[in-house]
């Protein structure tokens, strides 16, 4: 028993440690959150580059005007849990808040309380569509308006117009707020137009948790380089990025490694769990791409994967339950670097109640002239047109299975994808799977760990007569001397 | 410690496997929505230009205005300003003007979501009125026309003591002062 205690001791730091309340659960008295755990951005990054972060009330926290007194650069405001400030009390109208108005997004604390230190990010692709003296909107690829408030204007590294990948440098988190400082955060918050009934400020708070979560989850080793021969991607290693609900990933034996995931495929036009291998290739090249099976876990007979290579995306549908353990994708050009990957979504179709299964196990480059044999001067085909699947049972995507998404598509007068995904990943993004520990990675079992705890907290009091008192609040802390 | 440690690991105690109903509400819940472009009152948009006469552009701006697939929108008082940022089914305007800066956002996209339709409806959305928000001293005015959702921020250089950033009546005079100066169908 004292050994499962210290293993449970032993956990990594920040899986530990990380905790946050529910949402809609705010401050005691600054208002009526609203319970929505939606994620209204899947696959989001967090909006600032490193953890750790901290989403808490400004206003209601230590050193605000409603808060218990205090500084703002108290322990206690860099502490988790996170707490939801959507919908917090204010004056003006917000309709999805149950008072009918409240704050608009989430006001989150980078990791120390210095100013024009901590970094700002993209958390999609996107087009930056205006910038002011503290604000900074990002139009998405996906078609949401996210923005950020109180970067130092100095420090924005970006321009009205410019595209942006995700994980970009945007700016530092600052007091900003031209004339009259603030506190030291980031307001961040996002608009879509829903149901074509005008824009709407949706909930922040649980795309926050599960993108910050994804970045705890970030290993510190870089995704590794695949030779010029190619390799293995496997899901045990930091290439690997699982996305969506944790609970509905589960874990099995076998397969490279001795452990894989896998999910049950179901009806959707979006995914909801979806895996992705970051490759990085040591030099360009064409290779035979390969996905791993286990038939216990893969059954799926139109699984989609997708290929971003060489700056190209090529769609595979693949009948998951034909012979193994390597099912050939196709002949694809990759170039050096990285920026390309290979995903696998869950929404094939296929009715939840077949439990058809959907792998993510690892994934194989074989260069197709192997290093050091000459090619007898053989004129490469083009670059992926026409390019015959290898394998029975693997076409290109067919018109039967619905587009994971279809963005807004990127500024620039280019037109949209019509398939846009809600993640398209990038360089430099090193995401880990969702899932927090592996622990008894039994046949089927579902991972046991989540990634967070709820605390026992109080429930928000009904919602507060809105007023100025929060802009008075700010009007005071600006002359609270910085700490 | 014994109890202490029975209790931890009772905690993390592996979680009952989703059953199907389940699983597919939590997929649900993470899944995207669904974005489709929204459908463009051409008639009406054009209507409006040829009665309002548009504005007088820079012959660049209007150049870019004109290019757009969606119906152009600016205060026809800060029209001969302002920069436009496009994607395929948005535009974002940006209108300097003396001590703010006003920004112009237009959706021509939407997220389906219908699970929030009623809320929507219960708040007056569709009605044509416009909805007025406000945070960290960045007004905001939210309303559709010809089919497009907009938004008309407004950020001050002095946000605490500018009235154009806590009263709206500014941001809804500008919301009144627009004019259709250029897009295509």
């Amino acid at each position: 028993m004292k050994r499962a205690l210290l293993l449970l001791l032993t956990l990594p730091a920040n899986a530990q440690e990380f905790r946050h309340d529910p949402p809609g659960q705010l401050v005691p008295g600054s208002g009526q959150g609203r319970a929505d755990d939606r994620v209204y951005v899947p696959g989001m990054r967090f909006p600032i580059e490193a953890a750790p972060a901290f989403a808490n009330s400004q206003v209601w926290g230590n050193g605000g005007l409603n808060g218990p007194g205090g500084g703002q650069c108290d322990a206690v405001n860099y502490s988790y849990p996170w707490r939801d400030n959507y919908c917090e009390s204010r004056q003006w109208d917000m309709p999805l808040c149950p008072a009918g108005t409240g704050h608009q997004g989430q006001d989150i604390r980078p990791a120390t309380c210095e100013n024009r230190r901590h970094r700002a990010v993209a958390a999609e692709n996107g087009t930056i569509t205006s910038i002011g003296g503290y604000s900074v909107n990002l139009m998405s690829d996906s078609g949401t308006l996210h923005r950020y408030l109180h970067m130092d204007p100095a420090s924005v590294a970006v321009r009205e117009g410019q595209q942006v990948r995700r994980g970009d440098f945007m700016g530092l988190v600052s007091n900003a707020f031209n004339d009259t400082p603030t506190t030291i955060h980031l307001h961040y918050d996002l608009q879509q137009n829903v149901n074509g009934q005008g824009t709407v400020f949706v909930p922040t708070y649980m795309s926050l948790i599960r993108s910050y979560e994804e970045l705890l989850g970030r290993p510190a080793e870089p995704c590794d380089v695949l030779p010029a021969a190619g390799g293995v991607v496997d899901d045990q290693g930091p290439c690997f990025h699982a996305f969506g609900p944790p609970a509905t990933w589960r874990a099995g034996n076998g397969g490279e490694g001795g452990t894989l995931r896998w999910t049950y495929a179901w009806v959707s036009a979006n995914p909801g769990n979806w895996a992705r291998w970051d490759l990085h290739l040591a030099q360009a090249g064409r290779h035979h791409v390969a996905v791993r099976v286990v038939p216990e876990f893969a059954s799926s007979e139109r699984a989609l994967y997708r290929v971003r290579h060489q700056g190209q995306q090529t769609d595979f549908i693949v009948d998951l339950s034909q012979p193994g353990p390597w099912i050939e994708l196709g002949e694809l050009a990759f170039a050096a670097g990285g920026d390309q990957w290979i995903e696998v979504y869950d929404n094939t179709g296929e009715n939840r109640d077949l439990e058809r299964r959907i792998i993510a196990d690892a994934v194989r480059l074989e260069a197709v002239v192997p290093v050091g044999v000459p090619d007898m001067g053989v004129e490469p085909p083009p670059p992926d047109q026409g390019v015959e699947p290898r394998d029975r049972g693997v076409a290109p995507r067919d018109e039967g299975v619905e587009a994971p998404d279809q963005g807004a598509g990127g500024g620039g007068g280019v037109e949209g994808d019509a398939a846009v995904r809600p993640d398209r990943g990038v360089v430099g993004d090193r995401g880990v799977p969702p899932l927090q520990d592996a622990g008894e990675t039994g046949d089927g079992q579902v991972f046991s760990v989540p990634r967070a705890t709820f605390d026992d907290g109080c429930q928000g009091a009904p919602g507060g007569g809105a007023s100025w008192w929060w802009a008075l609040g700010l009007l005071a802390l600006r002359r609270r001397p910085k700490s | 410690m014994k109890k202490l440690a029975l209790l931890a690991l009772v905690g993390s105690a592996a979680a009952a496997p989703p059953n199907a109903v389940e699983e597919v509400a939590l997929k649900a819940r993470e899944a995207a929505a669904v974005v489709v472009p929204v459908q463009i009152d051409w008639p009406a948009a054009e209507a409006a230009r040829a009665a309002d006469g548009g504005a007088i552009l820079p012959e660049s701006l209007q150049k870019q205005a004109d290019a757009l697939r969606l119906p152009v929108l600016l205060p026809a008082s800060l029209a001969g300003s302002a920069r436009l940022v496009a994607g395929p089914t948005w535009y974002a305007a940006t209108l300097p003007t003396d001590g703010a800066q006003v920004v112009l956002h237009a959706f021509g996209h939407t997220h389906v979501r219908p699970e929030l339709l009623a809320e929507q409806k219960a708040a007056g959305y569709g009605s044509g009125e416009p909805r007025v928000s406000r945070v960290h001293a960045l007004l905001q005015v939210a309303f559709e026309r010809f089919g497009l959702a907009f938004t008309l921020d407004v950020e001050c250089a002095s946000p605490e003591t500018d009235p154009r950033c806590s009263d709206p009546a500014w941001a809804l005079g500008l919301v009144d002062d627009l004019v259709v100066v250029g897009g295509r169908p």
